[in-house]
Order: structure tokens, then C-alpha cells, then sequence
């Protein structure tokens, strides 16, 4: 009886074990799912907020066109704190820049129609330019100044062109909408987070760090076939270190001591390149070494680097890095005039010291962007201003043409038509043509994502103006229905799931529900701007697809060539540049490189960097030990595209810097300058057919 | 007259815009086909082709309509 009782219960029993399993798992389910929704609902609440905030000031100062505030609003509000706030610095400069092109336009072209609006798609050509040259945000301020234009210039527009004379009012009014946007959103953001981006870069930074001062003194420890199985690892970390540089831009944001400072987290971004242009030039070194020698001389650089960097853990568990950045710079700092000063019996042990004392300075660099993210010590003065250099220009002026024609082609439909909403599918056309060009590859999709974002948002501004809308009469009650849709928008912008589509549904909805002091219920008025709102945006989308970008193939090989070319003008002499100029220009290539692009261009990349830099010290050697006429030979070499004869030159140089060497006069200088003849000897023979390559752009 | 506004769920809509969505519809048919033969392979910008094939299914159905 008990026995068969115990054998009807076990099925109940195991019955109701699965149940509570599977009500356990949906409620972990649940509670992870609610978990992960609330950063992207606060973010929502807190765009509704900057919304109804910039609308509220907005009505209250009964401006013309109120809604261009909650836009400026929406569109300033990003995701990431650091984004919106110098996105929002940015924006102010932006639009007035782009007011003040505007009246000047005005100014010029007061009675010609064709003059003010060839003007204007040039002004939109101009900007789409710098927003590709320039990066990050400074190249959203650029994209800024040639939308504003064109808002300022829809409405200053009349039924089929020309300017109606009211330029600087409406410009004056329009500047003033879009900075309460902006302030408005500021104000929202920097009350409700504080922003994470300098503790995440610093992470990134201590982590990147540790990896290659880890990787690297395990290099020196293991045998030779383990040096070439970290190439793709060393590879990829290049990789990495270029996708810092938005990581950078958005800690800047959230700090304006950071901002002052920024050209320090640039050093640091650099000292990380330094670092991985040593690295390699050692792991060439020691594959090139009999397997004896070669466990000779890293074993005696290897007593020469701190034991806390080499053992350092890999990325992730760098804390003690961030902990002490000061105490680690010392250290790396010490090691490094160690090295110096440490004698090389041959050159070999030269360029190995050399570049492990150069691996060593770039980790000294990042660590004092450490010190300025995390320990803030007060000695950082911003004396050297950055320069802009241009890793490619033809990506810029396809751009820039692209736009133009957009643009062009847009204002010549709208004469055509005689349509009364041309004007605003040209402001649509240029914001999309501009802000959407620096994407290169991914511009068409972006594109086409913002105009089906823009298309929902036309959906849902309709519902919200007819259904919505007309139920209610104050501001609380038109907040709230403000806030049944804007909540959700942000939440869906803030999830990585098409966030440009989201974007576009959130940043449009104010313009398309076009919200006034005395609001119209207009069906018809409604349907054409939501119609020249879509199809501006179409326009652009197409241009993209039309007069297509650089592919990233095409971007990568482009960047390789233009260095070579570089390279060899820097060989032959016809340029001179300062170590500080080729190392800055190389980093910003470094940085132009696509995700894209092959792990073996980064290397060549890479080594041009260092081929350069040791051309560039050779160079200002050579006359003070008389040996001119052998280093010309060997750059004619180099620059005729002949790494054979150039390694040929260069062994040549080296026996007339051992006989000097002989002679007891600058040992050590000369010993110096046999290792970077190696190390340009080294990396010729491990890219010859880059740099034999006989293509110059 | 031909061409009168069209009512879409009480929103009366240009003509124009309901033969541009039908023009989309015929061309992305008109490419699905070209791209199942190869034939987008033969030409220089694939992408130029179809805007022009677009711009002829759109001007056709004007013309039929108008006609």
C-alpha cells in the first residue's frame, strides 16, 4: 500500500519538480529581461524629458517655431552621456556657423534665385567635405553648419525659390530654437548620469597595455615558432587600439578637463602604436637570430623590463595598472633610460634594447593618459596643438560631389514641380546627404534605415496629431502624450538592434508633429511635409546608392599606396618632415584604416611607420659621421621601389659604421645607428612586396 | 480628369505618390528577374540601371493613366 502510494506520488512529485524548473526559469527569464530593459527606458524618460523641457521653454517664449527646439532636443540626446554632451558644444558651434553661411548667402545672392541656390548646394558640398575630413564630433559640427543652411533656408524659401530677404531673423530665431534644444537636453542628461566613458577608456587603455607588455614579455621568453603564432594576436591589437579613438572622443565629452587636456589621451593612443611598432621590430629581430643568439639577447633585454610589466595579466585584469599609473610610468620610465644606457655588444642586442626602450616610452605614454583619467595628478599642461592630417582626400571630395548633385538635383525637381514642400525635401536631402557621408561603406544602409525611421515616425506623428493630440488642452496632458511615444523610441534607439532606424523615428517625430502654440489640424498640410520629409530623405539614400562611397578594399589599399608615396618622398627628400609630423600622420592613417581591412595591412601599415621613423634618424645622423653619400644611395633605392638593392646599400652602411665603431669614436652612437639600420633591413625583408610595390597614387 | 487624389484610410494622397509605390513594386519585380539571369553582371552601374528602369516604369504608368 505505502510502496504503491510512494509510486503514484513520484510522477506527481517529479511533475511538479519540472513545473517549479520552469516557473524558477521564467522568472530568471523575466528578471534578466527587466534588468537589461531599464538603461534603455531611463533613456527614453529622460528624452521625453529634454523634449517637453525644450518645447515648454519654447511655447513660454512664444517662438515662432517651437518645434525646431524639442528636435534639437531629441536629436542632441544620445545614448552614451559623453556623446550628447559634446555632441551638444558641437551643435552650438555648428549652427552658428551655419546661420552665419546662410546670411552671408543671402547677402551675396540677394535677387538671383540660381546664385542663392547653387550657393546653398555648394555651402552643403563644402560641409559634407570637412564632416568627412574632420572626425567624430568636430565632423558632426561641420554636417551641423550645412543643415542648419538648409533649414534656415526652407523657410526663408518661397514657393519656387529665391530668397525672401528675412534671412538673419529667421536665422537669429532658428539659432535660438535649436540652443534651447540643446541646452535643454544638456541639462536633462548631466542631471540624471554621470557618464562612465573616461572609467571604461581607462579600462581599455590599462587593458590593451597589459596585453602588449604581457604578450610581449612572453615573446621574449618563447622559442621561434611561437613568435610568428602571435602575429595575428599582435594584429588584431592594432585593430583594437584603432577602435579606441571613439571611446576617446566620448570621454572627452563627459569632462572638460579631459577636453583640455585631450592631446594627452592622442600621446597615449600613439604610445600604444609606439608600442606595437617595437614589439614587431623585436619579433623580427629574434626570427631572423640563430635560435641560440637569439635566446642570448632577449634573455639580457629581458633582465632590462620590469617584472610588473612582462607578467602584467592580460586584458580584463589590469586593475593595479589603473590603480597606480604614476607608479607604473616610473617604472616604465626607469626601465627605459636602463636600456639606454645599458651596453649592446652587437647590434642586434642594439635594436633589441632600442626598441624594447621605444615599446617601453609608448606604455610610459599610456599610462600618463591613465594618470589623467583616473589619479589626475596636476602636472599636465597642454602646450603642443593638434594638426590636422588628412590620411585621404578623395573619400572627402566624393562626398563633397555627392552632395552637390543631391542637393542640385532636389532644388531642379522642385522648380520643375512647382511643388509647395520642396523646400523642406531639400533640407531633408542635405541633412541625410551630409550627416550620413563620413559613413562610408555603411552609408547607403544608414541611409535607407533613416528614411524607414523617418517613414514610421510620419505613422506615428499622424496618430499622435489626430487621434491624440485633439483630446487634450494643457501641457501636462499633451506631455503625456508626448510620452506615450517618445519613452518607447528612446528605449528602442538606446538597444543596439537598428539603432540609426530607432534614432530616425525619435529625432523625427517633433519636426513631422510640428507642435504650436496654436496647433493646426491639417491632414493635407501634414501628408505633403511628411511626404517631402520621406522623400528628401530618399533622394539621399539613392545618391548613395548612385555615387557610391570607396569601398573599404578600396579605402585600405588607397591608405597603403598614399603611405608608400609619402614614404618615398620622405626618401628621396622632397619633403622634410620632423619625427613628431610622419609619426602623427602615420597614426592618423592607422586610424582611417576600415574595420575592414586586412590584419596583414595593418602590419604594413605598421611598419611603414617605423621604416619612416628610422629614415627620419638616420637622415639627421648621417652628416655629423660623414655618410651621406651611402645613405642617399640606399634611399634612392627605397624610393625607386628596390628593397633588394636598398637591404644591399644598407649592409654597405653598416660595415662603414662598424669601421667607425672600430675606431672607438661614438661607440655607442654608432651602434645606435647599426640597430636602426637592422631594423630598416628587418622590416624591408619582412614587407618586401609592399614595399617593393611600384603603384603610386 | 484622370488623376484625382486618392483616399488612404480617410487621408486623400496625391496620385503621383500611389504610382511612385507601384513603380517600386514593378522594378523591384523587373530587378528580382534581371538578378536571377545575371543580367545586372553585364552592366557597367547595376545601380544607375535600375533608377533608370524606375524612372521608365513610372513615367509609363503616368502615360498609360493619362492615356
Amino acid at each position: 500500500m505505502r510502496k504503491g502510494m510512494i509510486e503514484l506520488s513520484l510522477p506527481h512529485l517529479r511533475g511538479l519538480a519540472s513545473s517549479w524548473h520552469a516557473v524558477s526559469g521564467w522568472r530568471s527569464t523575466l528578471a534578466n529581461a527587466a534588468w537589461a530593459a531599464g538603461p534603455p527606458l531611463l533613456f527614453g524618460l529622460r528624452l521625453w524629458a529634454s523634449v517637453c523641457l525644450a518645447l515648454y521653454i519654447a511655447f513660454w517664449l512664444q517662438l515662432d517655431n517651437a518645434s525646431w527646439a524639442g528636435t534639437s532636443a531629441a536629436l542632441v540626446c544620445q545614448p552614451l552621456l559623453g556623446a550628447s554632451l559634446r555632441k551638444g558644444w558641437f551643435r552650438m558651434i555648428g549652427t552658428l556657423v551655419g546661420a552665419a553661411g546662410i546670411v552671408m548667402l543671402t547677402a551675396c545672392f540677394p535677387q538671383s534665385r540660381v546664385g542663392f541656390l547653387v550657393g546653398l548646394a555648394l555651402w552643403g558640398a563644402a560641409c559634407a567635405l570637412v564632416a568627412t575630413l574632420l572626425r567624430n564630433f568636430a565632423s558632426y559640427a561641420a554636417a551641423l553648419a550645412g543643415y542648419t543652411a538648409a533649414i534656415i533656408a526652407s523657410d526663408e524659401l518661397g514657393a519656387v525659390g529665391g530668397a525672401n530677404g528675412e534671412a538673419f531673423t529667421l536665422a537669429i530665431t532658428r539659432v535660438s530654437e535649436i540652443w534651447i534644444g540643446i541646452v535643454c537636453a544638456g541639462i536633462v542628461l548631466a542631471g540624471t548620469d554621470f557618464g562612465a566613458a573616461p572609467r571604461r577608456l581607462a579600462a581599455l587603455l590599462a587593458g590593451l597595455s597589459a596585453e602588449i607588455a604581457s604578450r610581449f614579455g612572453a615573446a621574449l621568453t618563447l622559442a621561434e615558432s611561437a613568435l610568428s603564432d602571435m602575429q595575428p594576436v599582435r594584429r588584431e591589437l592594432v585593430r583594437q587600439v584603432i577602435a579606441l579613438d571613439s571611446v576617446i572622443d566620448q570621454a572627452i565629452g563627459e569632462s572638460s578637463r579631459l577636453h583640455y587636456h585631450s592631446q594627452v589621451l592622442q600621446t597615449a593612443m600613439g604610445g600604444l602604436f609606439e608600442a606595437l611598432a617595437g614589439w614587431s621590430a623585436v619579433v623580427w629581430r629574434l626570427a631572423r637570430l640563430p635560435d641560440d643568439k637569439a635566446r642570448q639577447e632577449a634573455d639580457a633585454v629581458l633582465n632590462s623590463v620590469p617584472l610588473e610589466l612582462r607578467s602584467a595579466p592580460p586584458q580584463g585584469g589590469a586593475t593595479s595598472w589603473v590603480a597606480d599609473p604614476v607608479g607604473m610610468r616610473r617604472m616604465c620610465d626607469a626601465a627605459v633610460l636602463r636600456l639606454i644606457a645599458s651596453p649592446a655588444g652587437t647590434p642586434s642586442l642594439r635594436l633589441l634594447t632600442d626598441q624594447t626602450a621605444r615599446l617601453l616610452t609608448g606604455l610610459s605614454d599610456v599610462f600618463d593618459g591613465l594618470a589623467l583619467l583616473v589619479a589626475d595628478p596636476a602636472r599636465h599642461q597642454n602646450l603642443h596643438r593638434a594638426r590636422l592630417h588628412v590620411p585621404d582626400w578623395l573619400p572627402a571630395l566624393v562626398n563633397a560631389g555627392r552632395a552637390l548633385v543631391t542637393i542640385v538635383a532636389v532644388e531642379v525637381f522642385w522648380i520643375i514641380t512647382a511643388w509647395p514642400n520642396g523646400a523642406l525635401a531639400i533640407t531633408f536631402a542635405a541633412i541625410s546627404v551630409i550627416i550620413f557621408a563620413p559613413k562610408a561603406d555603411v552609408a547607403y544602409a544608414a541611409a535607407m534605415s533613416f528614411m524607414v525611421g523617418v517613414g514610421l515616425a510620419a505613422v506615428c506623428a499622424a496618430i499622435v496629431a489626430f487621434a491624440g493630440l485633439p483630446n487634450v488642452e494643457t501641457f501636462a496632458g499633451f506631455s503625456i502624450v508626448m510620452g506615450l511615444f517618445l519613452v518607447p523610441a528612446g528605449a528602442l534607439m538606446a538597444q543596439p538592434w537598428q539603432p540609426t532606424m530607432f534614432a530616425a523615428l525619435a529625432g523625427n517625430f517633433v519636426p513631422l508633429l510640428a507642435p504650436a502654440n496654436q496647433t493646426s489640424y491639417d491632414t493635407v498640410q501634414f501628408y505633403n511635409a511628411a511626404l517631402a520629409i520621406v522623400l528628401g530623405c530618399g533622394a539621399a539614400a539613392l545618391s548613395f546608392r548612385l555615387l557610391p562611397p570607396l569601398s573599404p578594399a578600396e579605402q585600405s589599399e588607397r591608405l597603403l599606396a598614399l603611405t608608400l608615396r609619402d614614404l618615398r618622398r620622405l626618401a628621396t627628400a622632397a619633403i622634410h618632415w620632423r619625427r613628431d609630423d610622419w609619426d602623427n600622420r602615420m597614426y592618423g592613417r592607422l586610424a582611417a584604416l576600415p574595420d575592414q581591412a586586412e590584419p596583414l595591412q595593418r602590419a604594413q601599415l605598421l611598419a611603414a611607420l617605423s621604416v619612416g621613423t628610422e629614415i627620419i634618424r638616420l637622415r639627421h645622423m648621417a652628416p655629423q659621421l660623414g655618410l651621406d653619400c651611402e645613405l642617399d644611395s640606399v634611399l634612392k633605392a627605397l624610393a625607386q621601389g628596390n628593397s633588394v638593392a636598398a637591404t644591399a646599400g644598407l649592409t654597405v652602411l653598416d660595415q662603414r659604421l662598424a669601421s667607425l665603431g672600430r675606431g672607438n669614436l661614438h661607440t655607442s652612437r654608432v651602434q645606435q645607428e647599426r640597430g636602426r639600420v637592422l631594423a630598416i633591413c628587418d622590416a624591408l625583408a619582412q614587407h618586401r612586396s609592399y614595399f617593393d610595390a611600384g603603384a603610386s597614387v | 480628369m484622370k488623376f484625382v487624389e486618392v483616399n488612404v484610410l480617410g487621408v486623400y494622397v496625391a496620385p503621383i505618390s500611389v504610382m511612385m509605390v507601384a513603380a517600386w513594386f514593378v522594378t523591384v519585380v523587373l530587378r528580382r528577374i534581371a538578378g536571377r539571369f545575371g543580367l545586372l553582371g553585364y552592366v557597367w552601374h547595376p545601380a544607375l540601371l535600375v533608377f533608370a528602369v524606375y524612372i521608365i516604369v513610372l513615367s509609363s504608368i503616368v502615360l498609360v493613366i493619362a492615356g
